[in-house]
């Protein structure tokens, strides 16, 4: 048995003025890597901030263990590491203060924080002389360094990740996805993320948000196997793949001219297998038609999920 | 494990979690209470074998804490309490200050008092209270506005990492406050009785306690207004209140009937009164606090 280390239960948040953000979410995270995913406004920040206790939910709880966040904050905060969307320090500070006052503000004794900042830069890639400068010089990339260092300073038992790998290289991603993974051992890390490709390397457990709802929570191969059956590839003419652009439950997740009129389409279909969609007249989707069922991927299941979502076959997971 | 083996260890176990607090859930093991109770309750009715390896293997899966967390478990770090913990927030605010905050403060008082002091040294005669007009105008003006720079980041910029920290925004809100204006007072304080000594005891600036009334209060206004505005609205704009305020006191000063009011012993003005002013800015502090509670419903408004 995994202990349910979080513990979600029928999370809700109106903003003021009545934009609904977040619709009973409930879930139970055990240790690991679970990452959040959903289109632009579906609520992914705002259940980071409710997790990180900078937000109050209008409705809702959430248990660490035994503990109820909402009652016990600050207890709770000792706890956890977060990492905001929109993180920016204060640009006329030098890195290294910055790490030190975040250091000070958790609660670290004055005689060890200078070894501790030192030692979550070195972690994060950020030299001596980064630390010396004035946090406004910072590049992107070195400032989302900054703010993952600010959330590590306190050996967190629980990290939150607000887009994380946002402005970072390719090499930066990669060196953050190892350290995710290497902190997650034991403990909960929670990120979100608009990669899938990340999603899928590092995730133990994929939170699929919707308009403020959750659509489901399971594991990725799970999350992929779900549409399994439902994704195609082929070559279709310029009439065909006008066709498929306007037929409703198919979704388009990639097309490359080939010339002469023709296209090599991957697509997403929410309708079963063999199921005619009036194209070519009389027959099916899928076989004898230019398309095959193709093995699907990350990216082929999120599409899947929006379409099922927006359909309104998606259950809450 | 078996039940028989587990509540042989069960001594041990609740020794070893209770001796290191980081290991369930951090310094705080109050939240372990319910656990330790069930466990209690399991020892004393015997439970079947399935349950105690439940609950062994719940235990087993809590999270293990890092190498450093182990290290400050090791060192009995705790957390500071009472007079300690607020000291500690202090102490942690002062580092929003940046060099330009402490210098400019201090230049625009020490410009003061010297013009306080130029005034008596000119021979020309002025109404009593009048070396301390300069303080009374500056000090109020560098608290106010230092008060909203101080809460800058209140509500933008790495205000949610802030927020995510185990401290209160209410004694982030209140230990700025309180830099600002200690700040503040003790630079007015040193530039009054650098002015009274400089004039001498027998000299016109009057009795020292007076020369320091005459700026308190409106600095504790100022600055409570300052305090509330820039948690209720903005920094932003509690800096444009404070200075269109000071802008209205300057233009009154410079129309002798109401400077009159302001500055003269024994007819004080709004501003000038002390403890008008002093029970004024309690009001609005209080006010503020209210504000700085509530920041946690404000997050995230904008995304509305």
């Amino acid at each position: 048995m995994t202990a349910p280390l979080l513990r979600v239960s029928y999370l809700s948040h109106v903003f003021p003025g009545g934009k609904v953000a977040l619709r009973d979410v409930d879930f139970e995270l055990g240790s690991g890597v679970a990452v959040v995913v959903g289109p632009n406004g579906a609520g992914k920040t705002t259940l980071l901030r409710i997790l990180a206790g900078v937000l109050r939910p209008t409705r809702g709880e959430v248990y660490w263990g035994a503990l109820p966040v909402l009652a016990s904050p600050v207890a709770y905060r000792d706890l956890l590491g977060y990492l905001p969307q929109d993180f920016s320090p204060y640009p006329e500070m030098r890195a290294r203060v910055f790490l030190a006052y975040v250091a000070r503000l958790k609660g670290l004794p004055p005689t060890l924080i200078a070894a501790r900042v030192s030692e979550v830069a070195g972690l994060m890639g950020l030299d001596e002389t980064t630390l010396d400068r004035e946090c406004r010089h910072l590049s992107h990339g070195e400032t989302r360094r900054l703010g993952l260092a600010a959330a590590l300073l306190n050996d967190p038992l629980l990290l939150l990740l607000d887009e994380p790998t946002s402005g970072l290289d390719p090499e930066g991603r990669a060196e953050l996805l190892g350290l995710v993974t290497d902190l997650a051992a034991g403990n909960l890390v929670i990120l979100s993320t608009h990669l899938l490709s990340d999603a899928e390397r590092i995730g133990d457990h994929i939170l699929f948000l919707e308009s403020g709802r959750l659509v489901l929570c399971e594991a990725p191969s799970a999350f992929v196997a779900g549409a399994r059956g439902h994704v195609f590839e082929g070559t279709v003419t310029a009439d065909e793949l006008a066709f498929l652009e306007r037929a409703p439950g198919v979704a388009l997740v990639a097309r490359v001219p080939l010339g002469a009129g023709r296209f090599r389409v991957r697509l997403v279909s929410t309708l079963p297998v063999g199921c005619s969609t009036g194209w070519p007249p009389g027959r099916p989707l899928s076989l004898g038609t230019g398309l095959v069922l193709a093995e699907p991927g990350m990216e082929d299941a999120y599409v899947y999920r929006r379409l099922r979502s927006a359909s309104g076959g998606a259950g809450t997971g | 494990m078996s039940g028989r083996e587990w509540r042989v260890n069960w001594e041990a176990v609740a020794a070893d979690l209770a001796e290191d607090p980081a290991r369930p859930g951090g310094p705080s093991l109050d939240a372990w209470v319910p656990v330790f109770a069930a466990l209690e309750e399991l020892r004393e009715c015997e439970p079947p074998a399935d349950a105690c390896e439940s609950t062994a293997a719940w235990l087993a899966g809590l999270p293990m804490p890092g190498a450093f967390r182990r290290r400050m478990a090791e060192l009995g770090v705790s957390r500071p309490r009472g007079f300690w913990s607020a000291l500690a927030v202090i102490r942690s605010q002062t580092s929003v200050f940046s060099l330009a905050f402490w210098a400019v403060a201090a230049s625009v008082i020490t410009l003061a008092s010297v013009g306080g002091y130029g005034v008596l040294t000119a021979g020309v005669p002025v109404p009593a209270g009048a070396p301390s007009l300069p303080l009374t105008l500056v000090a109020p003006l560098v608290g106010s506005v230092g008060v909203a720079y101080a809460l800058r980041s209140f509500g933008r910029g790495p205000w949610e990492v802030e927020l995510s920290c185990p401290i209160t925004p209410v004694g982030m809100a209140l230990g700025r406050l309180f830099i600002v204006f200690a700040y503040t007072a003790g630079l007015a304080s040193v530039a009054s009785g650098a002015v009274w000594l400089g004039i001498g005891p027998s000299g016109s600036p009057g009795p020292f306690l007076a020369t320091v009334f005459a700026w308190l209060g409106p600095l504790a206004l100022w600055s409570a207004l300052a305090f509330y505005f820039s948690l209720r609205f903005s920094p932003a704009t509690a800096t444009a209140v404070s200075l269109g305020f000071w802008a209205v006191e300057v233009a009154l000063l410079a129309w002798r009937p109401a400077a009159s009011l302001l500055v003269v012993p024994g007819r004080p003005g709004p501003a000038g009164a002390p403890t008008v002013s002093l029970g004024a800015a309690v009001l609005l502090a209080l006010l503020a606090v209210r504000e700085a509670g509530r920041s946690a419903e404000r997050v995230g408004r904008s995304a509305a």
